[in-house]
């Protein structure tokens, strides 16, 4: 049994954070100052730093700033950019949330946009602190995955415990999001063959369709440098390990970034735009991608990695599983999970799937992960351009 | 063995998984078969079981990932030298 924050819309969040939310670059200082103060505190910052308009930003702030594991939401905006600040604050209020916008043009500059900043989060803080939890269930909780840094051994021990682990939520009522289609390159077929109807099973060999002429066109697959001095040798190789953190479950539909799984089951996220390349790489870190996981509901984030990335995020916890015994030596404190003792024999697969599930129950009782302690709240958020989902992706 | 040095993730694979570093010349025992490492290998990285021609599928995990480039050896490193994708290739410096 898990402890969560009851929201209006009867969701729960395992955590109860409040976020300031810039909405173009040149109100990202005030809001950082802002935030500084309590960001051990469960205040996070977000935000968009484009001035030009985009669907998808706007899409993407809301469903972050409406996420369950947010609890209140202070809008910093400079004044004259374009992403939709009026509807993001009028979503945060109707979602049953308070809401705030210091607009920096109309509060006479910095220093007072701060301090009235400060003021109100620190009400804020205080109001969060003190929410009871109520009781929350497995079936009620979203897990999302991403792979970064990997290397040969993320497809051996990390990925495996990951797909173990999605089994078994899965099997008690939870939803579980895999991604990054790019990365799926050569395993579109058998992946297909876990479709849970014929129409979707077309559609994720699409997708991976997709995702291969979106990366042809723009030079390279999803593989760096450090990919290869870690043994991988090509995409497809690279692919096959990532696969292995969805499982063997069957996926129940595909979705798009903001766009919430409405029943229970796994589900891939599609995070390649849609078109021709408009605004660059489909992700430009991994932590674009994970945000992506959290405004589709994702309330914690299991980040499996070889060569050893060190990142958290805001919005949801991360819980990072290493796969490689030699990474996890050098970056222990960062680790939550050592999935690396596979491969000296210290424990088997099973044993560690046991571990990560555990460290989930724990974090969703509060248990802060190791990114959370120390403070890593990163977070990207870039111009993108989707289509709506077509027919046969979502479950009827 | 006493330890395991490489790991095969599917018995129809024709490369392993290097697990601790190979050293040129070390010889590590398959399914009773003995493979002479050709130079030296590092963890994580494939080793060839057999020889393979070019245009040959290198099969991991059971399946394929990519194709041979230049005649492979039994006992050989099998990386980006070697074998390049069946899809797209890749950004190395």
């Amino acid at each position: 049994m898990l402890k969560g924050y009851l929201r209006q819309d009867g969701k729960k969040g395992i955590r109860n954070y409040a976020l300031v939310a810039y909405t173009v670059e040149c109100a990202h200082h005030v809001a950082r100052e802002i935030q500084y103060n309590f960001r051990d505190k469960g205040v996070h910052v977000i935000g968009f730093h484009g001035c030009a308009p985009n669907d998808y930003a706007n899409q993407m702030m809301q469903a972050l700033c409406t996420h369950s594991n947010v609890g209140a939401v202070l809008i910093v905006s400079l004044g004259c950019e374009n992403l939709n600040k009026e509807a993001l604050e009028k979503q945060v209020i109707a979602s049953g949330r308070p809401a705030k916008t210091i607009t920096i043009q109309q509060s006479k500059g910095s220093r007072n946009s701060i301090d009235i900043g400060k003021a109100w989060i620190k009400q804020q803080v205080e109001i969060l602190q003190n929410t009871p939890t109520v009781n929350m269930a497995m079936d009620e909780l979203i897990v999302g995955t991403i792979c970064g840094g990997s290397d040969a051994t993320s497809g051996i021990t990390a990925n495996p415990v990951i797909g173990k682990v999605f089994d078994s939520i899965l099997e008690q009522g939870a939803t579980a999001i895999f991604e990054e289609t790019g990365e799926l390159i050569g395993c579109e077929h058998i992946m297909a063959e876990r479709a849970s109807t014929p129409e979707l099973a077309k559609q994720l060999v699409k997708t991976v369709d997709k995702a291969k002429d979106y990366y042809m066109k723009m030079g390279f697959g999803s593989f760096s440098d450090g990919n290869a001095k870690g043994g991988l040798s090509t995409i497809e190789e690279k692919s096959m390990g990532a696969y292995s953190k969805s499982g063997n479950s069957k996926i129940k539909g595909i979705i798009k970034p903001a766009i919430c799984p409405t029943t229970s089951g796994l589900y891939l996220l599609d995070v390649v735009p849609d078109g021709e390349p408009m605004f660059g790489w489909p992700n430009a870190n991994d932590n674009a991608e994970i945000a992506e996981l959290i405004a589709c509901g994702s309330h914690v984030v299991l980040f499996s990695t070889g060569r050893g990335s060190v990142v958290g995020s805001a919005v949801a916890p991360v819980i990072k599983i290493c796969a490689n015994p030699e990474t996890y030596n050098n970056l222990a404190e960062d680790m939550d999970i050592n999935a690396g003792k596979i491969l000296n024999g210290e424990a088997t697969l099973n044993e560690v799937a046991d571990e990560l599930e555990q460290c989930i129950l724990n974090l969703g009782n509060g248990k802060l992960s190791k990114s959370e302690e120390l403070l890593h709240q990163e977070f990207q958020l870039a111009y993108k351009k989707f289509n709506q989902l077509e027919p046969g992706c979502l479950p009827g | 063995m006493s330890s395991r040095k490489i790991i095969v993730l599917n018995a129809s694979d024709n490369v392993g998984v290097v697990i601790s570093n190979l050293s040129k010349d070390e010889k590590i025992t398959i399914d009773g078969e003995a493979i002479c490492a050709i130079s030296d290998i590092d963890f994580g990285h494939k080793i060839a079981l057999k020889d393979l021609p070019i245009g040959a599928l290198v099969k991991k995990y059971g399946v394929p990932i990519g194709v041979i480039t230049q005649q492979v050896h039994a006992g050989e490193h099998i990386h980006v030298h070697n074998m390049e994708s069946l899809y797209m290739k890749q950004f190395t410096k």
